[in-house]
């Protein structure tokens, strides 16, 4: 479903990423791992479409990310602070959304009531603006913005970032049950081994910008992981 | 673009020189013959009267570029450094500002030519500990309102206000600045104890701003004053009903209400619609349709002109988003195209009054804002192709000037020329009405043919999209 083709990415002369075929298939729950600057958030940001490629492309479903948008209709995304609308309440932004993605009406109401435990009566009806609430706050409404649309493909960089304990225990929930349930291609970055060893089927691990290893989920998986990050 | 800015800065360099060099020029010949230009009256006393305006000019110029010293203080505060140490290092600072000296141009020439012979060393030296404690009053004066007030848009309203009233009353005669001023500066010249005077201004400036900056070294203080108002504004929901363009205006439209800084921005703009008080009452000075034109584009086209420059960097805070999740470009152009246009409409809505000073006038503002709401719209929505510096919403007030480079100032010049170019030729051959007219339909054909033109901008946002994302990135 997504693939890249000779996909590299550098910054003044250094490589900072090179995928020269990877690919990651429908309804697949694909986590990333990697130290700082490994490349983890460039590749998600070349899938978005948000920086340009040195080399090669990356493809959805076929198409070319930067040639035809097409694939923003069915892409749920979160990456940092630069998504949210600060100035406006959580509900407004939520709303906001539903509309650029052209949800019936009836969508919001199911989305506040399903989302409610992972809220926690700290977002809805609280008569506040997006950047007046806390960090964490601020991270659930955005990683929740990118569920709103049921999208086909959910890419969520680093998300248990700055979540307090049990709403990562949510997510985590949230994200299996996604999994488990619905044919969403899932994309993870984490730092947190532990996490993006229990939601993902399917590990890459990133170092200086290319793939080190690819492996499939097995039980030794977090062992393994910790034995590369140890090193 | 990087050549453009280092061109540009060689350009503003150039003109910094050119302006430096005159200054001097203007004082030395003002200061060798003043008393020339006044001679009924003593040289000395009637340039003191000036003097007063000067600062008060310096003040208000203080206030639009002038640079509050913010020393981030928490870093500091762990560390053994006296907190006394900290604020007076903030406020030493901001002695060197290049606005203090200033004066030292303008006062020198004449102290040398016109006082020299007159008065004793002692007096001179009174003199320029005058002048000096004054100049440092109105620096600490200002850096006191900048910090305090100049986030209000009331309060510079009303300082603009009261500083038209004094200028009116003095005109007529009410009362003469020009008098008091002189005596200020003059009788300290006589009598050395007036100099305790500005001395104690000073002192009381010093002591207030650091005071001022003492009570904010708590970051808990700073929280505080945030208050999370969740005001009833309208949804502006009857626009939800235009679809994906409704909902991006609606957008638009609360980051224009909700932000300190796209907000003092228009907040400006009925002042621009005054500006036909200026022209309109003077038609042997003003009354040629070229004027006319000039006045009535600058009075419907202010909201453009003022916010579409920025018009993408306005979303610089959210644009991943926006890049993330907008697939039709197309639309969201459109939808600021719409709201630059009913700005435009709104603008000359507001200029009918001036109806009063003769139908032609408003014949041609119909034409201006014809010509703002088909051409100028899209223009500067083209140039705003250019962003690429983040905006910092919060930081209120028309005297902040982040991310404002030069190139913003060109934006408006093209604007208020084309229809005057456009008009020249008619006006060369005589066809002073079809030049009007010419400049109508040139103004209609642009809105009617907004789709193609549109395009082009959006192209170039397409193309250029990388950039203007990474530009924004940056905090």
């Amino acid at each position: 479903m997504i693939e890249t083709f000779e996909l590299t990415k550098q910054y003044n002369g250094e490589t900072v990423l090179n995928l020269p075929g990877l690919k990651i298939n429908k309804g697949e729950a694909f986590g990333l791992v990697g130290n700082n600057g490994a490349g983890k958030t460039t590749f998600f940001r070349l899938i978005l479409d948000l920086i340009r490629p040195s080399a090669g492309e990356v493809k959805i479903n076929g198409e070319d990310v930067a040639q035809n948008p097409q694939w923003k209709k069915i892409t749920g995304s979160y990456l940092d602070d630069n998504y949210l609308i600060d100035f406006l309440s959580p509900e407004e932004y939520f709303t906001f959304i539903a509309g650029v993605y052209q949800l019936p009406k009836g969508d919001l109401e199911k989305f506040y009531q399903e989302y409610e435990p992972f809220f926690n009566g700290e977002i809805l009806g609280r008569k506040k603006y997006i950047r007046d609430l806390s960090r964490g706050n601020q991270q659930k409404v955005g990683i929740a913005a990118a569920l709103l649309p049921k999208p086909e493909i959910l890419i969520l960089d680093e998300p248990f970032n700055g979540l307090d304990p049990s709403t990562q225990i949510r997510l985590i929930a949230l994200l299996n049950n996604l999994r488990e349930t619905t044919e969403t291609t899932i994309l993870i970055s984490s730092h947190d081994l532990k996490h993006v060893t229990e939601v993902s089927k399917r590990i890459v691990v990133l170092h200086k910008g290319g793939v080190y290893k690819d492996i499939i989920k097995t039980d030794n998986m977090l062992k393994e992981l910790e034995a590369y990050f140890t090193a | 673009m990087w050549e453009q800015s280092v061109g540009i800065k060689i350009f503003l360099g150039f003109v910094f020189l050119i302006v430096f060099a005159e200054m001097m020029l203007g004082s030395i010949l003002l200061g060798k013959n003043f008393h020339e230009i006044f001679p009924e009256a003593d040289a000395v006393e009637k340039f003191n009267g000036f003097i007063l305006y000067g600062f008060a000019l310096g003040f208000v110029v203080r206030l639009f570029m002038q640079k509050v010293p913010v020393l981030s203080i928490q870093p500091y505060l762990h560390l053994p450094v006296k907190r006394a140490a900290l604020v007076n290092y903030v406020l030493g600072k901001s002695a060197f500002a290049i606005f203090n000296f200033f004066p030292i141009l303008v006062f020198t020439p004449f102290i040398i030519f016109q006082m020299g012979s007159y008065y004793s060393g002692f007096q001179i030296a009174t003199y320029v500990l005058l002048i000096f404690f004054s100049v440092y009053s109105v620096n600490f004066l200002a850096l006191l309102f900048k910090r305090n007030l100049s986030g209000n848009n009331i309060v510079t309203l009303a300082v603009i206000a009261i500083a038209a009233l004094l200028g009116l009353a003095e005109y007529f005669g009410v009362i003469s600045i020009t008098t008091i001023s002189s005596l200020m500066f003059t009788a300290p010249l006589y009598n050395p104890v007036f100099l305790l005077v500005p001395l104690a201004v000073v002192f009381a400036a010093y002591l207030l701003n650091y005071r001022d900056l003492s009570r904010h070294l708590y970051p808990e203080d700073n929280l505080k004053l945030k208050k999370s108002s969740r005001r009833n504004v309208s949804d502006f929901s009857y626009l939800r009903n235009f679809g994906e363009i409704g909902n991006l205006m609606i957008l638009e439209l609360k980051l224009m209400i909700r932000n300190k800084r796209p907000k003092s921005t228009v907040v400006f703009i009925p002042i621009f619609l005054l500006y036909g008080l200026i022209f309109y009452p003077n038609p042997e000075m003003y009354g040629q349709n070229g004027w006319l034109l000039f006045v009535g584009i600058f009075m419907t086209g202010g909201v453009t002109l003022i916010y579409g420059q920025y018009l993408l960097s306005w979303e610089s805070s959210y644009f991943d988003g926006i890049l993330s999740h907008i697939d039709d470009f197309n639309l969201y152009f459109k939808a600021k195209h719409n709201l630059l246009v009913f700005s435009t409409v709104l603008s000359f809505v507001l200029t009918l009054p001036y109806a009063w000073f003769g139908t032609k006038i408003l014949l041609i503002n119909f034409i201006a804002a014809l010509f703002n709401m088909g051409v100028s719209s899209v223009f500067v929505i083209w140039m705003s192709t250019n962003n690429k510096k983040r905006l910092d919403l919060s930081k209120g007030a028309a005297f902040n000037y982040q991310g404002v480079s030069a190139t913003q100032f060109l934006v408006s010049f093209p604007v208020m020329l084309a229809p005057l170019l456009i008009y020249l030729p008619f006006w060369a051959f005589g066809y002073y009405d079809s030049g009007l007219y010419a400049i109508g339909i040139v103004g209609l054909l642009a809105l009617i043919f907004n789709k193609p033109l549109l395009k082009i901008a959006e192209n170039r946002f397409m193309e250029r999209r990388y950039e203007i994302g990474e530009g924004f990135r940056k905090k």
